[in-house]
């Protein structure tokens, strides 16, 4: 290569950096692993933040009624789209709206369907009722479609498929009339069609399992809204005392029980990984630390050499600082990115680990999450080579020169 | 030499995994009950065939000396890449549901490896071309 | 008069006891001057030139460059001295390994701000025999190579005073001879030269000698 004819301060700067690749890599590699840990983790943090947050919103009931026994099935399908079918009589529907405080019940019916043409594994898939829907229609993304034919779905937003493609269950085709905005709970899986198509398709589903269809007119859940005067638990605890608690044969769950049994979980791992970055960052800092006063003692004889030709203190500390700093962004770059290149294409996977609402933040909040990481990592690594750089760059020359062996 | 050994392993490990994580490792999802495959069966068979190219194009990277071939067989398995990550996210992709195990882990994985791959070899192809006349 | 030292003392302390490593030494150098101190090890040569350039603070007595008194500056103006008026070249090998040699050559006029100079330092290395090995690392560089690289890098910013310590110490005759007529053009051009040594035959090319010993200029 031919000498480059210009030399500028940044160039002793790089060629420090360039002419000692393993020094080099050892501390890029260190700071891209703190990144590496501060972004996943934060990313982690707030994806289950922004998908309980979802599901919280998405529920838009205060109450949940199943059959007895189902409470924790209903929960999956709200949560994760576990599919699964149970039923219950219509005449519910009635009864609990006739509870005082209840404002508005719609029921929902559940079927888990066999491989479609789209999937090997079932899907959910849910008749409402579109005269009293109050869950499915604020969530569709695309314009609200008039009164869904009997050939028409609504599709949630993790269902692959544009409006207007037909997917096939229990061999009939279904027409995609809108699609729903992703919320990271079990609905993104879902797939929503009235409540006569639900009923063909819970024959077309028993017919091909060889088993009974369910009976007429049934239905699966009731979803109920409750007035301001009242609280979920105290309308809970009307209905149970109305019907009886166990001869109704039907269970009342509040959504806020749902959401708060994930809260738990999500204040649990919120800490637990809010502790785990502490911890890195102090250790990364003292390791860093420990490191850039061991590197800088033994450049002792440089740095003499360039006292002696001239350089200055703050010359000399801002050299090592620019060192530092350009290893830093270096490392917490790389470190970002690959933490990004693993944890987006694998936020499915994710979620099935964590078993809860899981929602990746949207671009501006991801890059501010991503900018909050580089700076603490150069600053991890800025405050650790900061002190042992004002240590020799505050040291007499000539005892720099002398201690470096010169 | 050092230089020649690791990035040549490294184009070979990445099109061994690319061309045999989703048969062996990472696997794709079940054909349907009626024995048909589903998408991203086809998208697996694609893997193979560019996974195995980048295999070669590394192995041949090793061997030969000369930075101007090593410069187009870098290039050559840069776009390989692309390719490699093209199949399941654009030119074939997978299966309906996000769910099902080729959305939540084998395309996951393809995407990782290939964005690997592109990132290091186009560093790598950097270097050549700035290397090639010294 | 460009350098006047007067009465300087140092004094340092070893195991619990305190010695005078220099003891009153006073000494002037003028324009063009070629001034050779020679002493045995240990009789404070070094303390002296590092005092001289600036880079230790005697225990008593004054320096004044150009003029200037050095416990008036800062060690921002020391520096700004050092990397422009006063070239140092130190004992032993002191050529940095991460750079070229013309790289190397250019440092105090970077730590100077002082635009480009590499012109400037190809003519330099070309004047020591240096030009064809502008662009190598000092690995591959022999011991009499690198100590003229030293002295290219201490005179690029056309120094009025060059302080030399030992600079043909390891090196053979015919190398130390090189070295002594580049030191002499130099000085014949007007900078003046101040070099320490413990080898007769370099000290035998300059105009004024002194003697040290215990501390003491003879």
């Amino acid at each position: 290569m031919s000498e480059k004819m210009s030399f500028t301060f940044q160039d002793i700067i790089w060629c420090n950096l360039k002419r000692k690749p393993l020094r080099s890599f050892c501390l890029i590699f260190l700071v891209a692993a703190l990144a590496f840990v501060l972004f996943g983790s934060s990313l982690i943090t707030r994806s289950l933040i922004k998908g309980t947050d979802g599901l919280a919103k998405r529920l838009g009931a205060d109450l949940l009624i199943v059959p007895r026994g189902y409470a924790q099935t209903a929960e999956g399908i709200l949560l994760r789209g576990s599919p699964s079918a149970f039923y219950m009589e219509p005449e519910w529907l009635e009864k609990i709206s006739g509870v005082e405080g209840v404002t508005a019940v719609s029921p929902h019916l559940f079927i888990a369907s066999l491989n479609s043409d789209c999937c090997s594994v079932p899907i959910q898939l849910i008749g409402f009722d579109q005269d009293t829907d109050f869950i499915v229609a604020p969530w569709i993304k695309t314009s609200v479609p008039g009164i869904l034919k009997d050939n028409e779905i609504v599709v949630g937003g993790a269902v692959a498929g544009r409006v207007g493609d037909t997917l096939q269950f229990f061999g009939r085709g279904y027409s995609i009339a809108a699609k729903m905005e992703y919320t990271g709970s079990g609905f993104d899986a879902s797939v929503f069609m009235n409540m006569d198509a639900a009923r063909i398709a819970a024959r077309d589903c028993a017919s091909k399992m060889g088993a009974d269809a369910p009976p007429e007119k049934s239905i699966s859940s009731i979803m109920a809204l409750i007035d301001d005067s009242s609280t979920p638990i105290g309308v809970a605890g009307r209905i149970n005392s109305a019907f009886g608690y166990v001869k109704s044969g039907i269970a009342v769950v509040p959504a806020q029980n749902i959401i708060s049994s994930v809260s738990v979980s999500l204040r649990m791992l919120t800490g637990s990984f809010g502790a785990l970055s502490a911890v890195l960052w102090i250790a990364s800092f003292s390791i860093l630390a420990l490191l850039f006063s061991a590197m800088l003692n033994e450049r002792r004889q440089e740095f003499g050499i360039l006292r002696s030709v001239g350089i200055s203190r703050k010359k000399l500390i801002a050299m090592v600082l620019w060192e530092s700093g350009l290893i830093s962004c270096i490392g917490s770059v790389v470190g970002i990115f690959l933490s990004a290149l693993l944890l987006m294409p694998f936020r499915i996977y994710i979620r099935e680990i964590f078993n809860m609402p899981y929602m990746m933040p949207g671009f501006g909040q991801l890059c501010a999450i991503a900018c909050i990481s580089v700076l603490l990592s150069v600053a991890a690594a800025l405050l650790a080579s900061l002190l042992s750089s004002v240590k020799i760059g505050n040291a007499d020359a000539y005892r720099v020169i002398r201690e470096g062996g010169l | 030499m050092k230089h020649r050994i690791i990035s040549g392993a490294g184009a070979v490990v990445a099109g061994l995994l690319l061309s045999l994580g989703p048969q062996f490792l990472f696997k794709l999802c079940e054909p349907m009950a009626d024995g048909r495959w589903m998408n991203c069966h086809w998208t697996g068979q694609a893997e193979i065939g560019v996974g195995l190219l980048i295999v070669l194009l590394g192995g041949a990277s090793i061997f030969f000396s000369d930075n101007k071939v090593r410069l187009g067989l870098s290039i050559a398995i840069f776009l390989s890449g692309i390719l490699a990550l093209l199949f399941p996210t654009v030119l074939i992709g997978g299966c309906g549901m996000e769910t099902m195990p080729c959305r939540s882990t084998a395309f996951p994985a393809l995407t990782v490896i290939s964005v690997l791959t592109i990132a290091v070899f186009a560093a790598n192809t950097v270097y050549l071309y700035r290397a090639r006349n010294s | 008069m460009i350098l006047e030292a007067s009465g300087i003392k140092k004094e340092y302390i070893r195991a619990g006891n305190s010695f005078w490593a220099l003891n009153d030494v006073s000494l002037s150098v003028d324009e063009g001057e070629f001034i050779c101190i020679v002493g045995r090890s240990g009789s404070g040569k070094t303390t002296l030139l590092n005092i001289l350039a600036g880079l230790l603070t005697p225990t008593s007595g004054s320096v004044y460059f150009e003029g200037r008194e050095y416990s008036g500056l800062s060690d921002c103006e020391l520096s700004g001295m050092r990397s422009t008026r006063l070239g140092y070249i130190m004992q032993g090998q002191t050529v940095l390994p991460n750079f070229t040699v013309l790289q190397n050559t250019l440092i105090p006029h970077v730590l100077a701000d002082r635009g480009d100079a590499a012109e400037a330092a190809m003519s330099l290395l070309e004047q020591v025999g240096l030009a064809h090995l502008a662009g190598q690392y000092p690995s591959s560089l022999s011991g009499g190579e690198l100590r003229r690289v030293s002295i290219a890098r201490a005179l690029l910013s056309s120094p009025v005073l060059l302080i030399a310590d030992e600079p043909t110490g390891d090196l053979d005759e015919e190398t130390a001879g090189e070295i002594m007529r580049i030191f002499t053009s130099v000085s014949k051009k007007g900078t003046a030269v101040l070099m320490v040594t413990h080898d007769m035959n370099s000290a035998a090319f300059g105009t004024r000698s002194y003697r040290m010993a215990s501390g003491q200029l003879l």
